[in-house]
């Protein structure tokens, strides 16, 4: 009796009657930031996936007509769009080969990191107990980790590729979607049409995944999306700092920390690649953030 | 209180037990022989074995553990491989540019996110309003080392207020823009945050009673709602201190700051394991700790809170 009570007045039945009027996809449409985001996530997929159709050249191929008298940069000219780097390569090209590096990674870490961390936080939520105390321990332990230098070092000593920075990056994300599904968890499992799967005698590893994981979906969802942002970050800073995808393959953070002393005579070598991550990261933000709203389900900053 | 605050101590001290034995953990399983790497590669196998020996690597991992903590405990993190010096004495040469990039970094951001959190509160849905947020949320979205190069390039080079990078005599003018790098995002983010929470709290009765008894509207917000409104900002500086420690560690490499980033930057050159873990250590440490300050200085803020 008492949680009818506290359900009536708490206002959610009639906050959910009201919202229930549109549907999760009406209210996303109807935000306007959100389908700003989703035009940047689409440019962005469609420029990693047709960039050997759409590069005006090959992002690895050095031209002899791609540095000046002086053996400097080319600007931005009819030739080449965004001007050439500091070998002659044509800039433009390099950056959307670079797409290609920057979702994968952004994509395979978070997709990783979500995995690990719903794992850890319906267990630890679940069983609560010693074991839910240790993984719970653990994930705090481990967010003490400053998620870069953590990072940084890792992929230093595991000798840096694609899969390998991948999977760094997803190794220090878990923790917040971890933290995150955790909390949820102590709360799904109080309901009680889990103590009635429980009492009906479907097997722990049917409740948790046919009764548990389907009430996260929607959280997951979010995390899938808002962390390709911060997954995204993390690989330009790492690339940056020369730990993240090594040369030739172009990256964007590779490529700013290749011409870095030539900020000053070749700005736009700097201003591109990083325009290149600033869109791609406000635009995984914005429609993740649309998202969260139109599902309404809480999720980190 | 008191319990309250022994009690933080000691979850800080668990924190700080967990994290060295994570590092002591990676120290481990990293695929590096340090013995092999302090002998050099033309060593022999014997002079191997008598300095892995010397180091201790064929005693059972429990005690090499016992070992670990048993030496930190005396600020000794190990020898450098490549420099043959103290990682604790690499430590305290580097540590205090990073301490202050951290500390001015702070004062950006709340020197930058307090102003411009109470104008988009008071003029709430108006085009400062809007600006700022649109302003903060490129913030978040943007690494903090491109913010540095920007800044570098239009205020070191275009219009040349300050040096282009390097340390000089180590004097504050070298922290402008580092400072003001590592702070960007967190003063749009938190501009964000005390916005909402000052819109809140200006809706309490409280402040009906003030706005009643005909206290101006600068003192209602900047003496009555404020010191409240502020409750979540300080918490999150405390929570957001790992990530703030990150870009700390980038933005140094970008204005050539010797720093504890530069320290781990050199090290992972020839992958100088004692000092890149001592780097992660040490900053893991750190973060601990501004946890920690963080929960202290809360309750000062706010005696209504309750310590269990």
């Amino acid at each position: 009796m008492t949680d009818i009570l506290e359900t009536a007045t708490d206002g959610t039945l009639e906050e959910s009657r009201s919202r229930g009027r549109r549907s999760w996809w009406q209210r996303l449409r109807a935000d306007r930031t959100g389908m700003i985001g989703l035009v940047l996530v689409v440019v962005v997929v469609l420029a990693a996936v047709l960039a050997p159709l759409i590069a005006p050249y090959d992002p690895n191929q050095q031209f002899s007509n791609g540095l000046s008298e002086f053996g400097m940069p080319r600007a931005p000219d009819g030739t080449y769009l965004l001007g050439t780097d500091l070998l002659g390569r044509d800039l433009l090209s390099r950056i959307l080969f670079g797409a290609r590096v920057s979702l994968v990674i952004g994509l395979v870490a978070n997709g990783v990191a979500v995995a690990i961390g719903a794992a850890v936080g319906v267990v630890a939520g679940y069983f609560r107990g010693w074991l839910g105390t240790v993984l719970m321990r653990f994930t705090d332990v481990m967010t003490a980790f400053p998620a870069l230098v953590l990072a940084i070092a890792l992929a230093a000593i595991l000798r840096p590729s694609l899969w390998i920075v991948a999977l760094v990056i997803a190794m220090v994300n878990w923790v917040y979607v971890a933290r995150a599904i955790y909390a949820q968890v102590l709360a799904v499992r109080e309901q009680q049409y889990i103590e009635a799967t429980t009492a009906l005698g479907v097997p722990t590893l049917g409740v948790l995944v046919r009764h548990i994981l389907p009430q996260l979906s929607l959280s997951l969802l979010v995390f899938a999306t808002l962390g390709i942002s911060t997954s995204v970050l993390l690989e330009a800073s790492l690339s940056y700092l020369g730990v993240g995808v090594q040369p030739p393959t172009p990256s964007w953070g590779g490529i700013i920390n290749a011409s870095q002393s030539y900020l000053t005579t070749a700005p736009w070598l700097v201003l591109f690649p990083g325009l290149a991550i600033i869109l791609t990261s406000v635009g995984f933000n914005l429609f993740g953030e649309a998202l969260r709203d139109a599902l309404d389900v809480g999720g980190r900053r | 209180m008191t319990a309250y605050v022994l009690r933080r101590l000691l979850q800080g001290l668990g924190a700080i037990l967990g994290v060295i034995t994570v590092t002591f953990i990676l120290t481990y399983i990293v695929p590096v022989n340090p013995a092999q790497m302090i002998a050099g590669p033309s060593a022999t196998p014997e002079v191997v074995q008598r300095i892995g020996h010397q180091l201790g690597l064929d005693q059972p991992l429990p005690v090499r553990y016992v070992h670990y903590l048993w030496s930190l405990v005396h600020f000794d993190l190990g020898r450098s491989y490549a420099q043959r010096t103290l990682v604790s004495q690499l430590v305290a040469t580097h540590l205090p540019v990073t301490l202050k990039l951290m500390l001015t970094g702070i004062a950006c951001e709340l020197l930058l996110g307090i102003p411009i959190g109470i104008l988009s509160s008071v003029a709430q849905g108006g085009w400062w309003d809007r600006g700022f947020t649109l302003v903060a949320f490129v913030g978040v979205s943007t690494p903090q080392f491109v913010v540095g190069l920007i800044l570098l390039y239009l205020f070191g080079y275009l219009v040349p207020w300050f040096p282009l990078g390097g340390y000089g005599n180590g004097s504050l003018v070298h922290y402008v823009l580092p400072a003001l790098s590592v702070g960007f995002a967190g003063a749009g983010w938190y501009a964000r945050v005390l916005r909402s929470s000052l819109i809140d709290v200006l809706r309490q009765d409280y402040l009906r009673t003030a706005r009643a008894k005909g206290v101006r509207p600068r003192a209602q917000v900047l003496r009555h709602a404020l010191r409240n409104a502020m409750l979540p900002v300080i918490a999150l500086v405390g929570l957001d201190l790992g990530v703030f420690m990150g870009g700390v560690i980038v933005v140094e490499q970008v204005f050539a700051l010797p720093g504890l980033g530069q320290m781990m930057w050199q090290a992972i050159q020839v992958l100088d394991i004692p000092v890149i873990m001592g780097g992660v250590l040490m900053t893991a440490i750190f973060v601990v700790l501004g946890n920690l300050i963080a929960d202290m200085v809360y309750p000062l803020l706010d005696p209504r809170i309750q310590y269990h």
